[in-house]
């Protein structure tokens, strides 16, 4: 997934547009959400698993960004403006509800090329345990994580959208690893699922 | 690098997105979105609500000449205004005390998150701040110019729409139109000039000394450039503040015991009341000291674990903009028993070689590997070690 694509016709188009949303122009305000929810849903779900109440935050999303837009002077692009507002409320939703229970099957299929039963349960298996893992991660270190390692944003991205600097995207991104290395030693399920990204991991720190 | 197993994201279904939708808009019916206004049109807003709760509170401290009291609680936890003429005023609010000189206006009163915001409307104010580790952020604004504390003593002069700023101790950010710089101790910001040395301001002592630094303008960091106007810059005047507030604390904390700067070096040795310091960088041979360091027991050394957070995420964000000062504050952190103290002894230590300070790096590792054999960093203690032996 990409996110720094500008949908909205441009820089200066994506500024109008915001203009008008602050004037009240319900067919601009209508426009930029439809324009935009799918792509805030997808950060959502990385950030927060299947389990996350994604409805509830996107449309909290939405109403921070038209609530903030007056403040919107067009130095990112509107999209990643967007996106770490959706950040944000991922992760005050994050810092302010327990972990819950992963339900097993709300856990989507993983894309595993076996199409046997056996393995296909392993993988489900193996995916809640990552999402096990995220639940008790530092916030911080799992938004960095769940952009970089597993949306595949490159750091710098990742860092415009958290507001941090680069370092400490990537130290976010290193430290998590180290847990999930951690936690993959003492779980041979989730060592066994993770194989390779572990090793990709390994060699990313170094 | 290669991506890990990735969960697939499932799309949104039409009907989800009418839902939210329908909710959006109709939360948004229900609270219209504010008219924009300009910026500075909110500021003055926030300086007439300030004025107007609680301007009779603090005029009548300036009428009454009551300088270096902490103003009523009721004062604190709302807001006020002081207005000074022939002669300065000094108050203490929120572990801070602020000198404001004579012909100035000052609003004050609580912002976002529980930050202290003061509002300097026109004039110089003086502001000494405890560190803030464990406390709400210390604001300063004037005009564009938006001071945000880490825990020092600094001056603000209001100019027009921005502000200069002179920094005596620690670090301060200042945030101006379009752009923002950390502005050390000995070091002044003036609005669309590069952040430059002060030509008096000698090496700051450790903010660990602040509460033995003698009164307002005898120290020799008192620089002439930082002696707001309308105000004789000789010692002889400004030693008209004969009692000095120990660092006024909202939380009722005492301030720290008088210390001098040659026992000032340790970082262990800064924290005070809860608060994690940022002192100046000690040498290397302290830093190690200090980290392998038992602390006393009477020393309160830990901040919440919150705060100890983000302390380390603020050095993180510190390594490539001021390495300087990341060490400092990975400093205090290794000063700990925590878990944090662990990790950032390793982040300092990595940090060292990173800048190809081989042994100092290699001090710090086997500092680590002495006080946390089996951290959580101690494979990369090992392993950062090896070359060098």
């Amino acid at each position: 997934m990409i996110l720094a694509v500008q949908s909205l016709d441009g820089e200066e188009a994506a500024r109008d547009l915001a203009r008008r949303c602050v004037d009240g122009d319900r067919a601009a305000q209508t426009r930029l959400f439809r324009e935009e929810v799918r792509r805030v849903h997808g950060l959502l779900y990385r950030v927060l698993g299947p389990n996350g109440p994604h409805e509830d935050l996107i449309q909290e999303t939405f109403l921070r960004v038209f609530r903030s837009l007056p403040q919107f002077r067009g130095e990112s692009q509107l999209t990643t403006w967007i996106g770490g507002i959706a950040l944000n409320v991922a992760y005050g939703y994050l810092r302010s509800n327990p972990p819950p229970a992963v339900r097993l099957e709300l856990v989507p299929d993983a894309r595993v090329d076996e199409s046997e039963a056996e393995q296909q349960v392993a993988a489900r298996q193996g995916l809640r345990r990552v999402y096990q893992f995220l639940e008790r991660m530092d916030p911080r270190l799992r938004i960095a994580f769940t952009l970089h390692a597993i949306d595949g944003r490159p750091l710098r991205e990742v860092a415009e959208l958290m507001s941090a600097s680069l370092v400490a995207t990537k130290a976010r991104v290193w430290r998590a690893r180290r847990e999930l290395d951690k936690r993959a030693k003492r779980d041979p399920l989730l060592a066994s699922f993770l194989g390779g990204a572990l090793g990709d991991a390994a060699e990313d720190t170094e | 690098m290669k991506r890990g197993p990735i969960p697939p994201t499932p799309a949104l279904a039409d009907a989800a997105v009418a839902r939210i939708e329908r909710g959006l808009f109709a939360a948004l019916d229900a609270r219209p979105l504010a008219p924009p206004r300009p910026w500075v049109s909110r500021r003055s807003g926030l300086a007439f609500a300030l004025a107007g709760v609680a301007a009779a509170a603090g005029i009548f401290a300036v009428r009454e000449g009551r300088r270096g009291e902490t103003l009523p609680a009721r004062a604190q936890l709302g807001t006020a205004q002081v207005t000074t003429t022939t002669s300065g005023s000094r108050i203490a609010i929120g572990g801070a005390t602020l000198d404001v000189a004579p012909q100035s206006a000052i609003s004050f009163g609580g912002g976002r998150g529980g930050a202290v915001v003061v509002v300097l409307d026109r004039g110089t104010v003086t502001c000494e701040v405890a560190p803030r580790a464990t406390r709400a952020p210390f604001i300063v604004e004037a005009g564009a110019t938006r001071v945000t504390v880490i825990g020092t003593r600094f001056s603000v002069h209001r100019v027009g729409g921005h502000a200069t700023v002179s920094v005596d101790h620690g670090l301060v950010e200042v945030a101006d139109t379009n752009m923002t710089e950390l502005v050390h101790a000995g070091e002044r910001y003036t609005p669309g000039e590069a952040v430059t040395r002060e030509p008096v301001a000698s090496a700051a002592p450790a903010p660990a000394a602040i509460a033995s630094t003698p009164p307002l303008g005898s120290s020799a960091a008192g620089a002439t450039a930082q002696v707001p106007p309308h105000e004789d810059p000789t010692p002889a005047t400004r030693q008209r503040h004969p009692r000095r507030v120990a660092l006024a604390d909202a939380e009722g904390h005492a301030p720290a015991s008088p210390r001098t700067p040659e026992d000032g070096a340790a970082p262990a040795a800064t924290a005070r009341s809860g608060d994690l310091t940022i002192a100046d960088r000690p040498n290397a041979s302290a830093l190690t000291d200090a980290a392998a360091a038992k602390p006393s027991p009477d020393t309160p050394l830990v901040a919440p674990r919150h705060s100890v957070q983000v302390l380390f995420e603020l050095a993180s964000q510190l390594e490539i903009r001021d390495p300087e000062a990341a060490l400092r504050i990975y400093g205090e952190l290794a000063a700990g028993e925590d878990g944090w103290a662990a990790i950032a002894l390793f982040a300092s230590a990595r940090l060292e070689s990173e800048r190809g300070q081989a042994q100092l790096a290699r001090e710090l590792c086997e500092t680590y590997l002495r006080r946390f054999p089996h951290g959580p960093n101690a494979d990369d203690a090992r392993t950062l070690l090896a070359p060098a032996r």
